[in-house]
């Protein structure tokens, strides 16, 4: 795909709703930075980073997938071209948590940057399971199960027999916690990299003679 | 010849089944009932959280994507014999399917607790006699879980853009936490902390020094406010909510109603609001197996032993 059909995919983006979605994340980080040593800091933050991965589910948003499926322009290619706009959300979620973080403080803020990459890319899995599913913008849905799934993941540790999913206060960052985010990053990459086939392709092509 | 029937019964029933069978719903229901199903961390009257959370949020969501899942086929849909107005009027009565169902959750949460545990000590309810520990046990989550959903119908006529029920979820969310446990920390007897802690949808009436599943509180702070006159607040509220979603494509008579209604509404809220604030609780009280005290809010909590 040429770069001007590229940045014309990028330009097709949603970009007000990420934009505003991001806003929206970092005016709740303020007033988690506001309240930092208070009791609210820590959901508030949750909340901001339950919100960069809603916004980050827009990013696939295509209401016009049907057509374009039907042109020379390849639906992982597209994909491709869109992906970086995860950044953003991405980068607004990690740059709030390390601006929270205070070295000598009790809480270790840093240890949220991992939610904040397995937050966005829930998202992004999210959305390209209900677009596998015929959905072509599944953004309002997939992002309101993506930040469910995270706050409640995070907020409640249904998990918490086993591994800490914020473990703010422990000496060391424990390797469980290390291994369940890469768990989910390489669950969500590979729901990715499944549902963005292009549709009508089939998986395993056999050549005939 | 027979007089018509009314299209809102129908309709209302239509909607109410598409309610309950919405995925997110049940999710969320499910989700409030497994938290539900056991001691709900050390605080009894934390309990509210659960279905306000579930199924009031969860539920706002739902009711926002109903309202606005027409949208693609307005020009048919405006072309049926049956007005906007009637169709938002059956959405906002689909809303009592998930009152109903923090109705279920509540009493179920009753009944595990008289069934499975022992009771917890007196002091654990702080200074709320025993009918304002109803109202925050039974009544307040069931509002809560209809006027968010209301809420959500409002949201899906009003705001078209992407994720605004999300939006507006998340919005609510942090207002009633803000407004529940934000007072205490700057002195909650004073005016401004009174009136902030009861201009809120949602609100805590505890804090307490326990922390997990296990531990039985030993020192339970009872915030400020009037449990009771809270609940004719925020069910005036929840007939703003669905005024605001009434007066959307209203005209004529019908909106000269919902108008009058609004003010009638607007004002029992304002008054419900200044006696919540002004007939509660003025000052927090500490509760402990010694007794009651009243407390400084911005002094903490002993650490439990």
């Amino acid at each position: 795909m040429s770069a001007s059909v590229g940045r014309a995919v990028l330009r097709a983006a949603p970009w007000p709703t990420l934009l505003g979605g991001c806003v929206a994340a970092a005016a709740l980080f303020g007033i988690a930075a506001a309240l930092r040593h208070g009791a609210l800091a820590f959901p508030l933050s949750l909340l901001g980073l339950g919100l960069c991965g809603a916004t980050a589910a827009y990013v696939l948003d295509e209401a016009s997938a049907e057509v374009e499926d039907a042109t020379p322009t390849g639906r992982r290619a597209r994909v491709a071209w869109r992906l970086p706009i995860a950044l953003l959300p991405f980068a607004v979620g990690a740059a709030a948590v390390l601006m929270l973080d205070d070295p000598g403080g009790a809480a270790g803020w840093d240890r949220l940057v991992p939610v904040a990459a397995a937050s966005v890319a829930c998202g992004l899995g999210v959305a390209s399971a209900l677009r596998r599913s015929g959905r072509l913008a599944p953004g309002d849905l997939a992002s309101a199960i993506a930040f469910g799934l995270v706050f409640l993941a995070v907020a409640f540790e249904p998990l918490d027999a086993w591994v800490s999913l914020a473990p703010l206060e422990s000496p060391s960052y424990p390797l469980a916690t290390a291994l369940a985010w890469a768990l989910v990053l390489l669950s969500c990459a590979a729901v990715l990299a499944a549902c963005e086939r292009d549709p009508g392709r089939p998986a395993n092509r056999k050549e005939t003679v | 010849m027979p007089a018509a029937r009314s299209p809102l019964v129908p309709l209302a029933w239509i909607e109410a089944k598409r309610f309950a069978r919405h995925p997110l719903f049940l999710t969320g229901f499910v989700l409030a009932l497994v938290f539900s199903g056991g001691e709900y961390g050390p605080a009894e009257l934390d309990h509210q959280f659960v279905p306000a959370f579930f199924v009031g949020l969860f539920g706002l969501v739902v009711a926002a994507r109903l309202t606005a899942s027409t949208r693609r086929s307005e020009a048919v849909v405006d072309a049926a014999p049956v007005s906007e107005t009637t169709r938002t009027a059956a959405l906002c009565a689909a809303c009592l399917v998930p009152a109903a169902a923090a109705l279920i959750v509540v009493v179920f949460f009753r009944l595990v607790l008289a069934i499975f545990y022992d009771p917890r000590p007196a002091y654990s309810y702080g200074v709320f006699t025993t009918g304002e520990r109803y109202v925050i046990l039974l009544v307040l989550p069931v509002i809560a879980c209809l006027g968010a959903p209301l809420l959500g119908v409002a949201v899906g006529r009003w705001l078209r853009f992407p994720g605004a029920p999300l939006l507006v979820a998340v919005a609510l969310f942090v207002w009633g936490m803000l407004a529940g446990y934000r007072p205490s920390q700057m002195g909650a007897s004073t005016w401004p902390a009174r009136i902030l802690h009861m201009l809120t949808p949602y609100t805590a009436w505890i804090e307490h020094n326990g922390s997990g599943d296990l531990w039985v509180p030993t020192v339970v702070r009872s915030l400020t406010g009037s449990p009771a006159w809270f609940a004719v607040w925020t069910l005036a509220l929840c007939a703003l909510a669905a005024c605001a979603a009434l007066l959307h494509g209203a005209e004529g008579r019908v909106r000269r109603a919902v108008v009058r209604a609004s003010c009638v509404a607007g004002a029992v809220a304002v008054t419900s609001l200044t006696l919540a604030v002004v007939t509660g609780y003025s000052v927090t009280h500490d509760s402990s197996s010694e007794g009651t005290v009243v407390s400084d809010s911005r002094t903490p909590l002993p650490p439990h032993p």
